[in-house]
């Protein structure tokens, strides 16, 4: 008795899926670790720091990386179904 | 102790670019993930060691601090540590995957390159600072700066990670003509039609020239926003 081989699609499917979890899980621990530093109040993680400066710019950089996050684990959700 | 950073940034590099090659490869085969994780070192190497030996910024803050002979981290190619390029090669590759694969599959190529440019520049505003607040590496000239950062090392990131997306997609995934060399290399490589099958002697030959005429372009565009910014 033969087992049935993957088709092309789904072991396209199946990479797809991996390589972006890597990539969602490394846009997640940036986002996790920037957030660390800022509460961490800048030492011994500099330069970052709790003043409304510090604070502003890294929510400003940290907003694009949570939401290309989001967007591509709804993008592979969809692409799963 | 910050010695323990740079050590633990080391290690870390190369283990988060062993990730991203393992994501390469189930995607696209060992081939193409090969490409793209020799050719970042290609692609990074002469213009960090340009960028050091200018004396714009230097990776030897940790020389000499584990033990006599410790340059500051333990891999190196020539002057420029080997982790360096494999950050090179971890954003340019996450960059790739998130906009051509996941989120823009059908948009042209410039689009998905210029997206992932500025998602790299985005990527280094959060690792510059707290690399060279760090010692990890320093920058040395005075320039207009963000939070310590030159100006001109943004439009570096931008322009490297855009040029190397498009020579990816067009050499490695694809072997397809890029529109301003098309004059060269239809005579040096004969690329007439958008192709996905053709000789490795011929997509390396092809990958290695454009790599080329794009770090000089390069190169000069960030030299001119050095002396701008």
């Amino acid at each position: 008795m033969t087992l049935p081989r993957e088709t092309e699609q789904e072991v396209r499917a199946r990479s797809e899926k991996i390589a972006g979890s890597i990539i969602v899980i490394l846009g997640a621990l940036a986002s996790i670790v920037l957030w660390l530093i800022v509460l961490a109040n800048g030492d011994p993680i500099r330069p970052f720091t709790t003043d409304s400066a510090s604070v502003g710019y890294a929510l400003g950089i940290t907003f694009p990386v949570i939401c290309i996050s989001i967007l591509a684990t709804i993008r592979l959700r969809e692409k799963k179904r | 102790m910050i010695i323990v950073a740079a050590v633990i940034a080391e290690l870390g590099a190369f283990l988060i670019a062993g990730l991203v090659f393992f994501g390469l490869k189930k995607r696209y085969g060992w081939t193409v993930a090969s490409f793209f994780l020799l050719g970042s070192i290609v692609w990074t190497t002469p213009l960090e060691t340009l960028g050091i030996s200018t004396g714009s910024y230097s990776y030897s803050s940790f020389a000499g601090s584990l033990f006599p002979g410790y340059q500051g981290y333990f891999v190196w190619i020539g002057i420029v540590p080997l982790w360096i390029e494999m950050g090179w090669f971890i954003v340019s590759a996450s960059s790739f995957i998130v906009f051509h694969d996941v989120l823009l599959p059908r948009s042209k190529t410039v689009a998905g390159a210029v997206l992932a440019g500025f998602f790299a520049v985005d990527l280094d505003l959060m690792i510059d600072p707290i690399a060279s607040s760090n010692k990890l590496w320093v920058w040395i000239g005075p320039s207009l700066s963000i939070m310590g950062i030159p100006l001109y090392n943004y439009v570096g990131w931008f322009l490297m990670i855009f040029l190397y997306d498009i020579i990816i997609w067009n050499t490695v995934i694809y072997f397809r003509k890029i529109r301003v060399l098309s004059a060269v290399e239809s005579k040096l490589f004969s690329i007439r039609e958008n192709v996905t099958s053709v000789s490795m002697g011929k997509r390396a030959t092809g990958f290695l020239f454009r790599m080329l005429v794009f770090e000089i372009f390069a190169i000069f565009l960030i030299k001119a926003a050095s002396m701008v910014l």
